[in-house]
């Protein structure tokens, strides 16, 4: 690696590097001083050992002369002038040759002049010892005090030898001692004088460092509070510490572009590029922020408004149109509202305010009346004028709710009452709208139970041919057997069903159920030519019905011309072809039955049956009930009638319910009939019953007849 | 006061008179100061093998006719090389006419026995093995008995020309009695210079037996004996010296002075044994004795306190060597074993 000139590494490395040089070369020192010392002192220390292991090896051998000096003189027994002679020499020459080796280490220092006397000693004492041996010939005998004595004397230098010896062992000991302490404390001065000067540069040049990172790292943190305006004055040094510096400074650099960037972003997320006005993903995000709005102080009041007649002018003018008129209508709202509250496009032509300041009844019903006036004003587009109003619902937040969903749904009510009631106007969301919706949820839940527990079942209502008295099909009816309520009629929660995704489940009970019934007929050999089910539109816009419808037939081993689908004319003559019409069409061709149910009460005119070809037209009970007395109703159903077989589309009477009506439409040359002057709708138990009942009374007529 | 003029007036005192006593303690130190070495005479040399044989045949009682005494029944080293019996008890189991003296410290003795009839050991040496009230031998009869011991026969005839001889069995026991010499006594480590050696009172003991008590006029030299013969003025018929010497007055009554080196052991004393005790002995002295003619003139009444007699006592203890033990040897079997 290539190091900077003013590279931090070569200030904190050269210290350090220094600080390990010198206490390693202190460290060396320190142990070769050891080394040494200790080598010396050991030296020492030997010879000292040796000095005094000749002492005491010299004091045995005189010890051993004295002793045998002594065994002789006691004169206890009589030993030969050779023996003695012999063992003299050797006693002797030991004893010498100790003293001669002492002197040598006398001479190393040990004990001066004191072997030259102990060496006269000892020759004293050898030539007393000689003549008292009897080895040296003489008149004078030395007395055993006089051997004595000179041992005396010899042994009185020995000690003092002994204790010089010993005196010369310690004091080299400790001059040692002390010489490797002198040279230790030396060492150990001046390797502290150098690691604190290492040390102080080394804290120095730390400290500096610690500083410009505190700097550096102060200059982060205001540049993570998106404090920028400010300078990084280490960026001009040439170490790390300054490329840390210069990397801070084009990381602010980028970070307050992305900053912008982002927020720009946001912005758009947010926002509507239309009008500029916030949009419903910036809404949900606001009222996310505002989950708990249980203080009173924070009041607040949510208007959902919504154009009328915008589709109009927009499909009338073209989208430029719409255009201006959506820009207009937002600088209107602008102008309306208060500075505080917030305007969101949340739909087409949708707009919703939320405002803290209007959050009373009477300012509220100022600023409503006020954008309502305003909207109306109608826009120079071009050459023409265009005029659109506006609805308005307006829903208060309240201690009691204050969920900002409920507050939207509410205003959202409102709205829906406001456009009921007539347009540009402006309504207050209502408790009973609120209960409304509370039974129709509560409902939901109900119905989703019944659902899961089977409390929906499918009744039949037979449909006969009076004139032949054969049957012609049956309908399936759906009911529910709600455990508090009894019995329940579609009427009452079908919308519920199909406006909450339950459509499919109740397709499918009502196919599977008419399936099974079948089955169980002919089965029981009764000739029962098909079932008939009602699919209202929803049921009917679902993709892939048309399969799973055709699947469920056949892998019950019916036929297409089994199942007689039931729609209402709205399905079929509605402004636009959707899906429902094209499953319809599909489920003719592969060869259902379609049957029009509650022919008459639609808005669709009579010659739309030219454009779709239905199998049978299902006159409505409003026109069958009660015509036996109502000359209007009589007519309108003949007519019905004559249309029907005019066109070649079988016809049948719904909502039979006396025999006058009965006479009256055979008279009409309507036979087909299904009413309460047939039978009731039954249970498929009790369907069962009635259909052999029927059979039997048929067969028995017919035996009658023949 | 006054009390205080006498302490420094005495210390004036001796202080003047330091180097007069210093010399007179040199003078006394070298008056009994011990001689290093032992002489022998021409006829007798030593030799260390000879001494040896000379100490068992001491301690060998086949020497006395009756094999029952040897030189050391009597001269036990015990007792100062003395016996506890105020007459000697002999072979014949009859006390003897005197004490038997010490043998200790005698080489250089000219003369003898109480009464120095003998003028050398090895003639003395004779004396108790053939007389009859003693040993009760004939040196034949030694001569014949050693002889017949295998390894006294063998050792004499390496030692000596002539083998079992009565001068070569004499001179042996003369050459053992030459070596025998009193141990150091705590005297000799003072008169080395010591003066912690000995006690005050055995040091005014010192001073009195030189000077008051008149001890070392006869108690003189290394060995406290000047070997010279005095009358105590014991009350005694035995005459002593005077048998050898009628015509010397003073030789009436007189017994050979003997060594005071380990006197304490040597109890009784006196040449019949008669006094028990050293203190017995210095209570004859303090008196003076009985008058006589022959007696010594330094025998005289001393009017010694009994401080001063204890000073005395003390004095002599001083002379008992600190080691007396004499081991005996082993004698050779009278036949060998095959």
């Amino acid at each position: 690696m290539t190091l900077k000139p003013r590279s931090l590494r070569l200030s904190i490395f050269f210290p350090l590097a220094m600080l390990l040089l010198v206490g390693s070369s202190a460290m060396f020192w320190i142990s070769k001083t050891a080394k040494d010392s200790h080598a010396q002192a050991e030296a020492h220390q030997q010879q000292a050992t040796k000095a005094l292991e000749v002492v005491v090896s010299t004091e045995a051998a005189l010890l051993a002369f004295d002793e045998y000096l002594r065994d002789v003189t006691s004169f206890n027994q009589i030993i030969s002038q050779d023996e003695i002679s012999a063992t003299f020499v050797s006693l002797r020459d030991d004893v010498a040759g100790n003293i001669k080796e002492l002197s040598a280490q006398v001479e190393m220092g040990v004990g001066g002049e004191l072997t030259p006397q102990l060496e006269a000693d000892v020759n004293e004492w050898f030539a007393a010892a000689e003549i008292i041996l009897g080895l040296q010939r003489s008149r004078h005998i030395p007395t055993i005090d006089t051997l004595d004595q000179r041992r005396n004397q010899i042994q009185s230098k020995m000690t003092l030898i002994y204790e010089l010896a010993r005196q010369y062992e310690e004091r080299s000991v400790i001059e040692n001692r002390v010489q490797f302490q002198e040279q230790m404390a030396a060492t150990q001065f001046s390797l502290i004088v150098l690691l604190i000067i290492g040390g102080l540069f080394a804290f120095y040049r730390a400290n500096h460092l610690a500083t410009a990172m505190r700097r550096l790292s102060s200059g982060m943190d205001r540049i993570r509070k998106s404090e920028f305006d400010f300078e990084i004055s280490d960026a001009k040094r040439q170490d790390e510490i300054g490329d840390m510096a210069r990397n801070l400074v084009s990381f602010s650099d980028d970070l307050q572009e992305l900053i912008a960037t982002k927020e720009h972003v946001e912005y758009l997320a947010l926002h509507d590029a239309l009008t500029g006005l916030r949009n419903r993903r910036c809404m949900d995000r606001r009222l996310e922020s505002m989950s708990s709005w249980t203080n009173s102080e924070s009041d607040l009041a949510a208007y959902h408004l919504d154009l009328d007649r915008f589709k109009l002018a927009n499909d009338t003018y073209g989208h430029h149109a719409g255009d201006a008129i959506l820009k207009h209508i937002a600088s209107v709202l602008i102008k309306c509202v208060s500075a505080t509250d917030l305007i969101f496009r949340v739909g087409g032509d949708e707009f919703l305010i939320l405002s803290h300041e209007n959050a009373t009844m009477d300012k509220a019903k100022i600023l409503a009346k006020s954008i309502i006036e305003r909207v109306s004003v109608p826009i120079a587009y071009g050459d023409a004028n265009l005029q659109v109003s506006a609805s308005v619902g307006i829903a208060f937040l309240s201690q009691s709710e204050n969920d900002p969903d409920v507050l939207l749904s509410n205003a959202d009510l409102a709205l829906y009452d406001a456009k009921g009631a007539g347009r540009a106007r402006y309504e207050f969301s209502s408790k009973a709208r609120r209960i409304q919706r509370e039974r129709r949820n509560a409902m939901l839940e109900e119905l989703k139970h019944a659902i899961a527990h089977d409390e929906l079942t499918v009744f039949f209502q037979p449909q006969v041919d009076v004139a032949s008295n054969e049957i012609v099909g049956l309908e399936s009816l759906l009911r529910w057997h709600h455990p508090e309520r009894g019995v329940l009629s579609p009427a009452l929660f079908l919308d519920v069903a199909m406006e909450n995704g339950l459509s499919e489940k109740i397709t499918a009970i009502c196919i599977d159920q008419s399936i099974l019934a079948l089955k169980t007929w002919r089965g029981l050999g009764l000739k029962v030519p098909g079932v008939s089910v009602n699919l209202a539109a929803v049921q009917l816009g679902k993709p892939g019905l048309v399969d799973w419808l055709h699947e469920r037939v056949l892998s019950s081993g019916l036929q297409p011309n089994d199942i007689v689908i039931e729609i209402v004319e709205s399905v079929l003559f509605g402004e636009h072809e959707d899906l429902a019409v094209s499953h319809v069409k599909k489920l003719r061709d592969r060869g259902y039955r379609i049957e029009l149910d509650d022919f008459g009460t639609g808005h669709a005119s009579i010659s739309n049956l030219t454009r779709f070809k239905v199998d049978k037209i299902k006159i409505d009970r409003t026109f069958v009930s009660g015509m036996d007395t109502n000359k209007e109703k009589r007519s309108i159903v003949s007519a019905l009638v004559d249309l029907s077989r005019n066109l070649g589309i079988e016809c049948l009477a719904e909502g039979v319910e006396s025999d006058p009506e009965l006479e009256v439409l055979l008279s009409l040359n309507c036979s087909q009939v299904q009413g309460y002057a047939i039978s009731r709708p039954l249970s498929l138990k009790s369907t069962s019953e009635w259909l052999l009942s029927h059979a039997n009374a048929a067969s028995v007529a017919a035996h009658t007849g023949s | 006061m006054m009390r205080l003029i006498q302490i420094v007036i005495g210390l004036i005192v001796m202080i003047a008179l330091a180097p007069l006593s210093v010399a007179d303690e040199s003078k006394l130190r070298d008056q009994f100061r011990k001689p290093g070495t032992i002489t022998f005479p021409e006829g007798s040399p030593y030799s260390p093998q000879v001494a040896a044989l000379g100490k068992k045949l001491f301690f060998d009682p086949r020497l006395s006719g009756a094999q029952n005494m040897s030189c050391a029944s009597c001269h036990n080293p015990s007792f100062g090389w003395e016996t506890p019996a105020a007459r000697t008890i002999g072979a014949m189991n009859q006390p003897l006419d005197r004490h038997a003296p010490t043998v200790e410290n005698l080489a250089e003795a000219k003369r003898l026995h109480w009464d120095g009839r003998i003028e050398s050991l090895e003639a003395q040496a004779r004396e108790p093995i053939t007389h009859p009230k003693e040993m009760n031998n004939s040196m034949e009869s030694v001569l014949a008995r050693l002889n017949s011991i295998p390894e006294y026969k063998s050792w004499f005839e390496n030692l000596f020309d002539d083998g079992v001889s009565e001068a070569a069995v004499l001179r042996s026991i003369a050459t053992y009695e030459r070596t025998l010499r009193s141990g150091h006594a705590p005297f000799d480590d003072w008169i080395a210079g010591d003066e912690s050696a000995i006690s005050s009172q055995a040091r005014l003991g010192l001073d009195l037996f030189v000077g008051k008590a008149r001890c070392a006029a006869c108690h003189d030299g290394w060995a406290f004996t000047d070997f010279d013969f005095h009358d105590i003025g014991l009350k005694t018929d035995d005459l002593g010296r005077g048998v050898y010497e009628p015509d010397n007055p003073s030789a009436q009554f007189a017994f050979k002075t003997p060594t005071l080196r380990d006197v304490t052991l040597r109890a009784p004393y006196m040449h019949r044994g008669n006094l028990q005790s050293l203190s017995d002995v210095l209570d004859h002295y303090n008196r003076g004795g009985i008058d006589r003619p022959s007696k010594s003139e330094d025998v005289r009444k001393l009017n010694l306190s009994d401080v001063e007699i204890d000073a005395l006592l003390a004095f002599l203890e001083t002379l008992t060597a600190y080691d007396t033990h004499v081991t005996t040897p082993a004698l050779p079997p009278e036949v060998p074993l095959r």
